[in-house]
């Protein structure tokens, strides 16, 4: 049982220390296993610092999302009995994600925060980004994807027409 | 960027996009289409299904062909062969489609695209619907599904009998929800009797409806009463298939075979008022003016009459057996009054509530 008084110090990357309750960490499989790596008694507080791969400013974001997630179930559902979908991100979520993934900031906070919630296994988080991400792809050209993700075309015109030829297989 | 984000990261995204947005993404650069190659795809139902109408195939590639795709000009190449071929139609989820002519660049040319638009594909349900596994064989198909998790498949089938290798593979899934139906003709019994335990066995109904249909066909369309009964002996969960019921006795048979199973077990007939009459005044019940809603017990015996929600149900052990008066009157040769027996054991509200929708 993780009680909600417990709290656990987590060092950033770039040197910032930030406590949290375990009630947010619990949704991490990353951090919940260090502590129990610590091998120490869930009642000694404060429990000693877990440091994350994650800087200080994205750490604050997933913190963020943490605080509104905390009473989201463990564990995360795997599978579910539906075709995979991206449309279905909770309102709370978009608007979260809205704040910071603007236009002038090109999704380098969306891939920051990817890869933090990947860093500290954080699945709801994950997949919640990563469906934001599909989404921007979603139904768009291969040049207006290329736009979009800021990606430059690095086939040769060989390769392309080999692309071009297996995608000619399929009826879609 | 993107690009800097490592290759499992961005499979994870594309496992969120459909066919046609993989396809693109495959095209934008390297990185996306080696992650588009690693990512796994989860759909509802995959559904494999040899063309129907051949015919009308043939006319779609006719168009197809003057629409310019190179790779249908090719499969289109020998025509003749093609006619009596036909096709082999993929469908991965509501978003993905493949089709295969049995020329072997065009199986290998669907093989490799599919290898490069997924690694792994998760279905709930799996169907492969009338397959010539003559011409598909079996070893092809899972091939052509490459790494596929699913949990339920349905087979359709058209001859009257599967190959050993089919009948393996459905062997190989047997622990999953298993369906087979029957179109065109039932099979013939050794094949029916080294079918794994199914889930649900059945025909399709609208296709071999009932004796008075115009095509029906003693010989092809329906089974002996006796093989129902080592049909139902096998443990299939449930059973739905026309049968030349001829004699009470081997209702009752059935019946009490159902009654002494082990295992959830449902069996469904159609019988004429006649065979019914007899049945019923073998178990001490008398149909009273012509109607089975209005049933008599004649005497207490080991089956025990009673009417539940205007239904009939005589029960025996574990066992019910419900009757429900029918009219096909829909079908072109007008109509036919007959009787849709259910047998249950024990009560399972999910399958009775989904067989006799």
């Amino acid at each position: 049982r993780i009680y909600p008084l417990m709290r656990v110090t987590l060092t950033t990357s770039d040197g910032a220390s930030v406590t949290v309750s375990r009630q947010l960490t619990k949704h991490s499989g990353f951090i919940e296993k260090a502590i129990t790596d610590m091998a120490v008694d869930d009642n000694a507080v404060p429990l000693s610092a877990v440091a994350v791969d994650v800087d200080d400013a994205t750490l604050k974001l997933v913190i963020e999302w943490l605080t509104e997630h905390r009473d989201d179930a463990l564990p995360y559902p795997e599978k579910t009995d539906e075709e995979r979908r991206a449309d279905d991100i909770p309102a709370w979520d978009q608007a979260f994600v809205q704040k910071w993934d603007t236009k002038e900031d090109q999704q380098q906070t969306l891939y920051a925060v990817i890869t933090a919630a990947d860093k500290l296994d954080i699945k709801g988080l994950l997949d919640m980004t990563c469906k934001t991400l599909a989404n921007k792809i979603n139904g768009k050209t291969v040049e207006e994807m290329r736009e979009i993700l800021q990606l430059e075309c690095d086939f040769t015109e060989e390769e392309l027409a080999e692309i071009r030829k297996e995608n000619a297989w399929c009826e879609n | 960027s993107l690009a800097a984000l490592p290759l499992e990261l961005v499979s994870h995204v594309a496992s969120f996009l459909d066919g046609i947005d993989r396809l693109n993404v495959r095209a934008v650069c390297k990185h996306l289409r080696d992650a588009i190659a690693a990512s796994d795809f989860e759909v509802d139902t995959i559904i494999l299904n040899s063309a129907d109408d051949k015919k009308k195939e043939v006319g779609n590639l006719r168009n197809r062909l003057n629409s310019g795709l190179t790779y249908i000009r090719r499969a289109f190449s020998g025509s003749k062969q093609l006619k009596t071929q036909g096709y082999l139609l993929i469908h991965f989820g509501s978003s993905l489609h493949f089709r295969t002519s049995v020329f072997v660049e065009d199986v290998e040319g669907v093989i490799s695209t599919r290898q490069k638009l997924f690694h792994k594909i998760r279905a709930q349900h799996l169907r492969l619907e009338l397959i010539d596994f003559a011409t598909f064989p079996i070893k092809k198909i899972e091939e052509l599904l490459g790494a596929c998790e699913f949990d339920q498949i349905s087979m359709s089938t058209r001859s009257g009998t599967l190959e050993p290798s089919v009948l393996a593979f459905m062997h190989r899934y047997s622990h999953k929800r298993l369906t087979l139906e029957m179109h065109d003709r039932i099979l013939d019994m050794p094949t029916l009797l080294a079918l794994p335990q199914l889930h649900f066995l059945t025909v399709a109904w609208g296709q071999l409806e009932f004796p008075k249909s115009p095509n029906w066909n003693k010989e092809k369309h329906a089974l002996p009463e006796r093989d129902l009964l080592e049909l139902v002996k096998q443990r299939h969960a449930s059973i739905f298939l026309p049968v030349n019921m001829e004699n009470e006795r081997d209702l009752l048979e059935i019946l009490m075979v159902v009654s002494a199973s082990d295992i959830a077990q449902h069996v469904t007939l159609k019988v004429f008022l006649p065979l019914l009459r007899r049945f019923l005044s073998l178990v001490d019940c008398e149909i009273i003016n012509g109607e089975v809603d209005d049933i008599n017990q004649i005497r207490p015996s080991e089956f025990v009459f009673k009417s539940h929600q205007y239904m009939p149900l005589i029960t025996h052990g574990n066992a019910q057996m419900s009757i429900l008066k029918c009219s096909a009157s829909h079908l072109a040769y007008g109509s036919v009054r007959y009787y849709q027996i259910g047998i249950t054991n024990p009560i399972d509200h999910v399958l009775l509530s989904s067989y006799w929708c």
